[in-house]
């Protein structure tokens, strides 16, 4: 099984093979990729590696215990310098049917961004960088 | 009693260091050290009430105790995915 955080390039096809389910007619994949914005060359991820661990695994968890009809559900973020169009974080979703599968992966990463500690510094064309503000992390168990 | 505190995030460039050793009262709380900070590292202080924080895998809340040589990671708003 892929490590939840890792500094090596994400790999959605070995996510696929682990996840595969006869039982699962839809599957879900969603990236986030480094995004060119006029400034940005690349964007540089650190973590709190105990809690962002755990905190990936439970957004797993949550996304099976909220939506009954997905079977599998895994969570990925790279660290470390990632580059333009290279993957950041994936999340797989497969599910019975297309309807939860979607809605499922909408709230992994939408959960993911709440809940995980992991900080986002973009670097810049000029030599510069900045920490992306961020939002107050969220416990597992709030609303 | 003393504890390590650990910088992550825009923390760690405002601080100037990954981690501190911090000396507080006998049977201090979180929020003893969240003070023995601000006063520490001036341009943190007004990030420190956005900042969680935790202690191993778990986070812990401001009244929370600490343990003599625990070691408090400071979390400030996240910007994963």
């Amino acid at each position: 099984m892929t490590d939840r955080l890792t500094d090596r390039a994400l790999d959605p096809a070995a996510l696929l093979d682990q996840t595969a389910d006869p039982e699962s007619g839809a599957l879900v994949v969603f990236g986030g990729t480094v995004r060119f914005d006029g400034r940005v060359q690349a964007i540089d991820y650190t973590a709190y590696r105990p809690l962002a661990d755990k905190a990936l695994r439970e957004v797993e968890q949550a996304t099976l215990a909220r939506f009954g009809d997905v079977r599998q559900c895994r969570v990925l973020h790279r660290l470390g310098r990632v580059g333009l169009g290279e993957l950041s974080v994936l999340v797989v979703v497969r599910a019975g049917h297309r309807a939860a599968a979607f809605e499922a992966a909408h709230w992994a990463i939408d959960a993911l961004k709440q809940r995980v500690p992991v900080w986002k510094q973009e670097h810049y064309a000029d030599g510069s960088s900045g920490f992306v503000e961020g939002v107050p992390l969220q416990a597992a168990d709030a609303p | 009693m003393q504890v390590t505190v650990e910088f992550f995030g825009v923390l760690r460039a405002l601080a100037g260091t990954d981690r501190a050793r911090i000396e507080l009262p006998a049977r201090a709380r979180v929020s003893h050290a969240y003070r023995e900070l601000a006063a520490r590292y001036p341009d943190l202080a007004d990030r420190l009430h956005s900042t969680a924080c935790a202690i191993g895998d778990t986070l812990v809340a401001r009244d929370a105790p600490l343990a003599d040589d625990a070691r408090l990671a400071l979390i400030p708003p996240v910007s994963g995915g």
